[in-house]
C-alpha cells in the first residue's frame, strides 16, 4: 500500500469505528427494508390477475 | 523533453506533481503510484467518473515527454479559473461536498478509495463542480477506515455546518485555516443544539473530542486492529451524504440580495443600461471577463451570453448564492459566481505564499466590468480614483465602468452617514485619474439616470 500522506489521526480512526457501528446497523436496516419492498412488489405483481379483455369491441 | 519543475503548490502528494508548460497544465504520475493508477484504469473507475462528469478528463501525453521519473504524464482539460473554497457560496460548497462523497462511493464500488478529500481538489468547470486531482485514489485495503475522513470533515462538513447553523460568514475561516477548519474550533462555535443531532454530534462534536483525547497518543496506533467492513465504510459515506444534504441556508436579509428590487432605476433605464453594456461588450469582445460587484449576475450574463468565461464577483454571500443557483438550475456553462470583498481580495497564501494564488495572480482577464461599484469603493472605502484605476488595469486591459455622480441617490445615501471629505469625487477627476491607465474608447450617458458608462482600453 502506498503510504497515505494524510494522517487520519487516532481520534478520527476511533470515531469511524463508533459511527460504523451505529450507521452500519441503520444502513443495513434501510437496505433490508428497501429490498423487502422490492420483493413484496414483485410478489404482488405476480399474484395480480391479468387484466380482463376489453369487451367494448 | 523532461518535464519542468513542479508547480509551487504541488508538493504534498508523493503520487505525482503538477507542472505548467506555457498555458498548459500537466500532471506527472510518479512511478510508485503505478499500481493505483493502473487499477483506476483497469477497474473502469476513471472511465466511469469522466463519463459521469465527476472528474476532469485528461489525455495521456507520456510519449511526448522523455521523463524517466514519470510513469505517466497526463494533460488534463483546462479549467477556466481556479477558485478556492473561501470564495464559494454555500451551495457551491455543499455541491462540492456531495460530489466528493459520490466519488468516494463510486471509488469503493471499484475497490478503490479517495486518499484525500481536499476542497481544493474540486473546481467549478463549465458551471459544475468537478474533481481535478486525478491521483486522489488508492487501492482499497479491506478493513481499513476512510483515511481522508478527517479531512472531509475539516474541509466540508465543519464549514457547511457553521454556515448553516451559526453564520454564513464563518465560511471565511477557511481562508485562515488552509487545511480545513479545526474540528475543536467548529465544535466550540456551533450552537449547543447541534450536539443533540446524531450526525453532527458524532461527525463533528464527538470527533473533535476524540481527536483531543487521542492527540499525541501513539500507543493506540498499534492497537488499530479493529476492521471496518465495506458495508460499514459505505454506511459512513452514506451518513455523511445525508448529513451534508440536510444542511440548508436561505439567502435572504442581506443588503444586496434584493438590490435590483430596491434600486432607483426604472425598468426601462435598467433595460437601456443592459443594451449599452451589451454594445460595449460587442465593441471589445472578451474571452474572459471579470465582473466586480456583480450582484446576482444580470450584467455578467451579457458577457457570458457572448461566449466569455465570466467570473461574477460579489461581496454578498446571498447574491453569490442566488447567482450560483441560477447557474445550476439553468445549466449555464460560462458563469462562475464567486465571493470577493474588493477592499480585501483573496491574497497569495499557504506555504511560501505560493500554494493559493491571489486574485490578481489568477488573472489577467481580457475585460473587467465595474458597474454601479465606484461609489462603494471610493466613498464607502476611501479608495482614491488613481488606486482604483491601477488595480483595475492590473486585472484586465479593458474596462467597462459606470461612473455614479455625487447627485445620484445611492451616493447621497452613502454620504448621509459619513463626513463628506470627497470633494475630489467628480467626473472630471475620475476621467483624469483613469486617463493615466486607460484611453476612453466609448462614453455614453445612461438614459433616465445621471450616470455615465465608459468603455476604456489600457494604454500601450
Amino acid at each position: 500500500m502506498m503510504l497515505a500522506y494524510i494522517d487520519m489521526g487516532t481520534g478520527s480512526y476511533v470515531i469511524q469505528l463508533l459511527i460504523a457501528g451505529v450507521a452500519g446497523v441503520s444502513y443495513a436496516c434501510r437496505h433490508a427494508i428497501s429490498r423487502s419492498f422490492v420483493w413484496l412488489k414483485s410478489k404482488l405483481n405476480r399474484r395480480r390477475p391479468p387484466s380482463a379483455p376489453d369487451r367494448h369491441v | 523533453m523532461s518535464s519542468p519543475q513542479p508547480h509551487a503548490a504541488s508538493f504534498r502528494d508523493p503520487s505525482g506533481v503538477v507542472f505548467r508548460q506555457g498555458n498548459d497544465i500537466f500532471r506527472r504520475v510518479a512511478a510508485p503510484y503505478q499500481p493505483h493508477f493502473d487499477q483506476a484504469v483497469t477497474s473502469g473507475l476513471f472511465k466511469r467518473l469522466i463519463a459521469d462528469g465527476l472528474m476532469i478528463p485528461h489525455k495521456d501525453v507520456t510519449s511526448e515527454w522523455n521523463d524517466p521519473s514519470a510513469y505517466k504524464v497526463l494533460q488534463p482539460e483546462k479549467v477556466a479559473f481556479i477558485s478556492y473554497p473561501y470564495e464559494w457560496s454555500f451551495s457551491q460548497w455543499k455541491d462540492a461536498a456531495l460530489l466528493t462523497l459520490r466519488i468516494q462511493k463510486t471509488a469503493i464500488e471499484h475497490n478503490m478509495t479517495l486518499k484525500d478529500a481536499s476542497a481544493y481538489n474540486i473546481q467549478f468547470h463549465k458551471g459544475r463542480p468537478i474533481l481535478i486531482d486525478t491521483l486522489s485514489f488508492e487501492t482499497l485495503e479491506e478493513g481499513q477506515p476512510w483515511g481522508a475522513y478527517r479531512q472531509f470533515c475539516q474541509h466540508f462538513l465543519a464549514p457547511l455546518a457553521l454556515m448553516s447553523h451559526r453564520d454564513i460568514r464563518l465560511g471565511q475561516l477557511a481562508r485562515v485555516h488552509i487545511d480545513g477548519i479545526p474540528l475543536n474550533l467548529a465544535s466550540s462555535l456551533l450552537p449547543n443544539r447541534t450536539r443533540f443531532s446524531l450526525s453532527l454530534g458524532m461527525h463533528l462534536h464527538l470527533h473533535a473530542k476524540l481527536q483531543t483525547r487521542h492527540a499525541g497518543n501513539t500507543d493506540i496506533r498499534h492497537t488499530r486492529t479493529a476492521r471496518l467492513s465495506r458495508h460499514q465504510l459505505l454506511a459512513i459515506v452514506d451518513g455523511l451524504e445525508r448529513t451534508v444534504a440536510s444542511l440548508k441556508w436561505i439567502p435572504e436579509g442581506t443588503e444586496w440580495a434584493d438590490y435590483y428590487q430596491n434600486t432607483n432605476y426604472t425598468n426601462e433605464a435598467q433595460q437601456l443600461k443592459q443594451t449599452l453594456v451589451g454594445a460595449f461588450l460587442d465593441a471589445h469582445p472578451p474571452h474572459t471577463a471579470w465582473d466586480f460587484g456583480a450582484n446576482t449576475g444580470v450584467f455578467s450574463r451579457l458577457a457570458a451570453a457572448r461566449g466569455a468565461n465570466t467570473m461574477a464577483f460579489d461581496i454578498d454571500p446571498a447574491a453569490v448564492e442566488l447567482n450560483y443557483r441560477q447557474v445550476r438550475d439553468k445549466q449555464e456553462t460560462h458563469m462562475l459566481p464567486l465571493l470577493c470583498d474588493l477592499a480585501n481580495p483573496a491574497p497569495s497564501q499557504g506555504w511560501a505564499h505560493q500554494e493559493r494564488d491571489s486574485l490578481l495572480a489568477r488573472g489577467p482577464a481580457d475585460l473587467v466590468m465595474a458597474l454601479a461599484l465606484i461609489h462603494h469603493l471610493c466613498i464607502g472605502n476611501n479608495v482614491p480614483f488613481t488606486a482604483l484605476a491601477a488595480f483595475l488595469r492590473a486585472c484586465a486591459p479593458a474596462l467597462i465602468i459606470e461612473f455614479v455622480p455625487r447627485e445620484d441617490s445611492q451616493v447621497q445615501r452613502l454620504l448621509a452617514t459619513r463626513k463628506d471629505v470627497f470633494d475630489w469625487y467628480t467626473p472630471e477627476n475620475f476621467e483624469t485619474a483613469f486617463g493615466q491607465e486607460f484611453n476612453i474608447a466609448r462614453k455614453s450617458a445612461i438614459p433616465q439616470t445621471a450616470r455615465t458608462l465608459y468603455l476604456m482600453e489600457a494604454k500601450a
